[in-house]
């Protein structure tokens, strides 16, 4: 049973839900989110999806922004942040739209933010005792840019690639303007460094995908970390404006 | 002559009336026909003096002076490829920005309807 979340914070509260292509899995999401935490606004970011994504979305009861052409992850979570800053929430959680990410850690993520202590969370699947089972490669990449991050901004990242991502005002701001592009969750966390954000893990467990294929193929993967690579060094020397303190 | 200094020549003459007829019927934005205004230019300066091609030649260390218009061709190639997709690069930007307005507008209306 998960904790109760109080009803001040949901009321404040938006989880965006990027999903493409995910009829089947995210109906019975938004139903559970709605079933645990009924005054939480749920947002869809129905990604220019070829199925029933938005409409089964909509048929749960989310709130759904209908992307007119293919932006990938990135420009889908930008456009549910951007609707939480010109809608006046205070805080945003992302989840994943597949259901591997459980709504039930939904007020661990919130309670740093609440408590004033950070402005962005994640929801790592390495702290805590939760099992994650994951291929040599994926283990290995990820290693390395926690080593990268860690040597470079002195947070203690254990699981940069998670979606599962909490952020307050302040954060959103931010992020509604400047989210890194194409495979956002570890550039964002050198980007929020380098405007001296506060961040913190949370451990949270992962659940199996419902249904459906993971995105994540071996040349994906090799093409995913010169990617990541390269905007890190850019993100490095990015001159960025000066977020509000 | 060389034969490769007459083909240029005519290319570039070409060249340069087909970015003016492009600019003046509105098909070319003024923005991006500057550089191809200058590089045309160039190669039809560069290609219409046998003397002036023999020069850049020798300065460049090029034993073959039509190589040397071959390399400035390329140059100018290289910056307008560089040139156009930072040109790409910012519509994209614009293009993610005008998507998540419109999906924001999109659901409001939606909101206002029911």
């Amino acid at each position: 049973m998960p904790k109760p979340l109080p009803r001040e914070t949901q009321q404040a509260t938006v989880a965006v839900l990027p999903a493409h292509n995910e009829a089947g899995n995210i109906g019975p999401l938004v139903e559970e989110i709605r079933r645990l935490y009924p005054d939480l606004a749920v947002v869809v970011v129905d990604d220019a999806s070829s199925d029933d994504t938005g409409a089964e979305a909509r048929q749960a009861g989310a709130l759904v922004l209908s992307l007119a052409c293919n932006l990938g992850i990135a420009g889908a979570v930008q456009a549910g942040y951007r609707y939480a800053v010109e809608r006046d929430y205070q805080f945003a959680i992302r989840l994943d739209g597949d259901g591997q990410h459980d709504p039930a850690a939904l007020p661990d993520l919130l309670e740093p933010l609440t408590g004033g202590r950070c402005d962005l969370v994640i929801g790592s699947r390495f702290l805590g005792d939760g099992e994650f089972r994951s291929t040599v490669a994926r283990r290995l990449g990820i290693r390395f840019f926690v080593r990268c991050l860690n040597l470079v901004t002195g947070y203690r990242v254990t699981d940069p690639t998670s979606g599962y991502v909490g952020a307050n005002r302040r954060a959103l701001l931010f992020l509604a303007d400047h989210l890194p592009e194409d495979y956002p969750e570890i550039e964002t966390i050198l980007a929020v460094w380098s405007c001296r954000f506060r961040l913190q893990e949370v451990p949270v467990s992962m659940r199996p995908r419902h249904r459906g294929q993971s995105s994540i193929t071996f040349l994906g993967s090799i093409y995913f970390v010169l990617v990541v690579s390269l905007g890190l060094l850019a993100g490095l020397f990015k001159s960025r404006p000066q977020a509000g303190r | 002559m060389y034969r490769t200094v007459v083909i240029s020549l005519l290319a570039s003459l070409i060249l340069l009336l087909t970015i003016f007829t492009s600019i003046r019927r509105e098909r070319l934005s003024i923005r991006y026909s500057l550089l191809w205004i200058v590089s045309g230019t160039a190669i039809l300066v560069v290609s219409s003096s046998r003397r002036l091609l023999d020069v850049l030649a020798a300065t460049l260390g090029i034993y073959y002076p039509p190589s040397a218009l071959f390399l400035l061709a390329t140059f100018f190639i290289l910056v307008l490829l560089f040139h156009q997709t930072v040109a790409i690069s910012s519509l994209k930007t614009k293009n993610t920005r005008l998507a998540q307005e419109l999906a924001l507008l999109r659901q409001k209306i939606e909101g206002l309807e029911r």
